[in-house]
């Protein structure tokens, strides 16, 4: 699969108004072709990628939103920044944090430096020195880790390759949103048969400004290469928009492996619309580890396209729901290859009036034999209001494919609390010991401080949740 | 050997559709030839004819994933397969298509 879809000739997409005077002015809210032109003219990038967006930009006005998942239909595309110059990122003052944001922060113990940048007070925080010797330990292994829009000045040629060949802009409303308007995310290249024992972590970068709302990152695993990438942290990330975009393409080439780990905790004004699949090619190995707190609203559904013999690919989710959010995950698995096999665990919480629901689709084609599939998805629910809901769509086109399915919904009950509780615990720790226990099975692939982090997150939001 | 159209007819990049063998078919006019194609995505059936072509590729408008034009071979997911191309033959300005 290789990539020369920009296809449309260059005329098309010679735009009159396009405004010099803007160029470096004060952030623009709303979304138009000035606005790409600004942030094109920002990044100084070449011409192909400029045009990459504009095309994108009006795919996005002549998609419609989803009519299924969660309720998108509140969203003002206009009422939102969609670059923001990231020396003159807007600044806030601490006090404008909200209280609850800071509180979360002081009782997961985030280090002074980190809580500001996390709350958009200071744009930088300075992760050099961590971050350095690293860096020199992947460039000895000839690993490429960037942001984004630095592989698209340094690497030209294997961003234009790779980029949207995996996800096309047109896929949905949201990636052609993200193509349009793009910035940060990283760019991941391991050579043949190279080992990253070290987690790639996107955490590590925020010098290079790797967090926003459309990130775009792209990660290329050549034949035979080893590595884990991770993802976010468990403290609030606290946002002066509602809107929260990324697109994630992978490419595991033949015998490789990847683990791309998220863990995320939007703040609760959040809409969490990300689109994330990976290709992978004979003998290789996908797996995504999920972990899905916070946001207003969210819709994820990692997948992974099975593309040649040997291929398999894992989702391991959870999500975790609590009053006021709909968080809509799940995955996707296209078999199109023989012997291909894949796994999804999907774990769900609900608490007061959250909702999470599981969103599956796997895909057996008929040329796809020998075909193994998995899934189990568990739902708790921690109360009477709470609610879970499962949609899972098989659709099996060759008769030698095993399947394993099962789907579960469990209550807390008074008796099991009750048992806990005859432990010792008090009622908000032991439901927080019920819910770690639950998830355990997939918090235990995280990074120890990760998975750390989480338990104390669980334990936060489960206070004042037991009478 | 079905005759399909005269070049005249063809506007470059711009989708023409037909019929061979009465099936829907959409040609496309390039600086590098004639195209000839099956007016189906791989994907999910969507008509190639909605889409403008490149001078070697066409995009499908439905879900963006690229097919060659003179193979057929999907270039990007969320295609998986080909979309059948066929021969085109042009003679004294008139466009037959064969399998
Ligand atoms: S129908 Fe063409 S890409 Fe989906």
């Amino acid at each position: 699969m290789q990539s020369q879809k920009n296809s449309i000739k260059k005329e098309e997409y010679t735009y009159g108004f396009h405004d010099k005077e803007s160029k470096f002015g004060k952030p623009l809210k709303g979304l138009s072709k000035e606005v790409i032109h600004m942030i094109s003219d920002r990044k100084n990038e070449p011409d192909w990628m400029r045009e990459i967006r504009l095309r994108a930009y009006d795919i996005f006005l002549s998609k419609s939103l989803p009519d299924w998942g969660a309720d998108l239909s509140e969203i003002d595309f206009n009422d939102i920044y969609y670059y923001i110059v990231p020396d003159e990122k807007l600044k806030r003052n601490w006090d404008e944090v909200p209280v609850k944001v800071k509180q979360t922060f002081e009782r997961l113990g985030i280090p002074e430096a980190e809580r500001k940048f996390l709350a958009g007070v200071e744009a930088q925080y300075d992760s050099e020195s961590v971050y350095s010797s690293l860096k020199e330990e992947w460039i000895n292994l000839g690993v490429i880790f960037m942001s984004t829009d630095e592989a698209v000045q340094k690497y030209p040629d294997i961003v234009k390759q790779y980029f949207g060949t995996v996800i096309p802009s047109a896929d949905n409303k949201f990636a052609a949103l993200n193509t349009a308007v793009w910035s940060g995310g990283s760019f991941v290249y391991i050579p043949e048969g190279v080992e990253v024992k070290i987690p790639l972590q996107a955490y590590f970068r925020i010098n290079a400004k790797s967090m926003g709302q459309f990130e775009r990152t792209l990660i290329i695993a050549e034949k035979g290469s080893i590595a884990q990438y991770v993802e976010g942290c468990t403290s609030p990330i606290y946002e002066i928009n509602s809107l929260h975009s990324a697109v994630v393409e992978i490419i595991v080439n033949e015998g490789a492996r990847i683990r791309y780990t998220t863990i995320q905790n939007w703040s609760k004004n959040v809409y969490n619309l990300v689109t994330k699949r990976a290709a992978a090619y004979k003998n290789a190995t996908m797996e995504w580890v999920d972990a899905n707190l916070g946001s207003y609203k969210t819709m994820k559904y990692p997948s992974v396209y099975l593309l040649e013999e040997g291929a398999r690919g894992e989702v391991l989710s959870i999500a975790f729901a609590t009053d006021g959010q709909h968080i809509d995950s799940g995955a996707k698995m296209i078999h199109a290859a023989p012997n291909t096999s894949s796994l999804i665990t999907s774990k769900s919480i609900s608490q007061g009036t959250g909702r999470a629901t599981y969103r599956g689709l796997v895909k057996v084609h008929p040329v796809a034999n020998n075909t193994k599939v998995n899934v189990t998805c568990d739902a708790l629910l921690l109360d009477k209001t709470s609610r879970s809901d499962t949609y899972p769509d098989m659709q099996i086109d060759n008769a030698d494919t095993a399947v394993q399915h099962e789907a579960a919904v469990s209550k807390v009950s008074e008796e099991q609390l009750f048992y806990v509780m005859s432990r010792g615990l008090k009622g908000d720790d032991a439901m927080a010991m019920i819910v770690n226990g639950f998830i355990e099975p997939i918090a235990k692939l995280l990074p120890l401080e990760y998975a750390i982090e989480l338990n104390r997150l669980i334990q936060l939001e489960m206070e004042g949740s037991v009478g | 050997m079905e005759y399909i159209a005269d070049e005249s007819q063809l506007i470059l990049h711009t989708p023409f559709k037909a019929t061979y063998k009465e099936k829907p078919i959409v040609l496309f006019k390039t600086n590098k030839g004639i195209f000839a194609m099956e007016d189906r995505c791989s994907h999910e059936d969507f008509p190639l004819s909605e889409s403008l072509s490149s001078d070697t590729e066409v995009s499908c408008q439905l879900h963006g994933s690229t097919f060659d034009l003179a193979s057929g071979k999907p270039k990007s997911l969320p295609a998986l397969f080909p979309v059948k191309t066929y021969q085109v033959t042009i003679t004294e300005g008139k466009i037959f298509v064969s399998d």
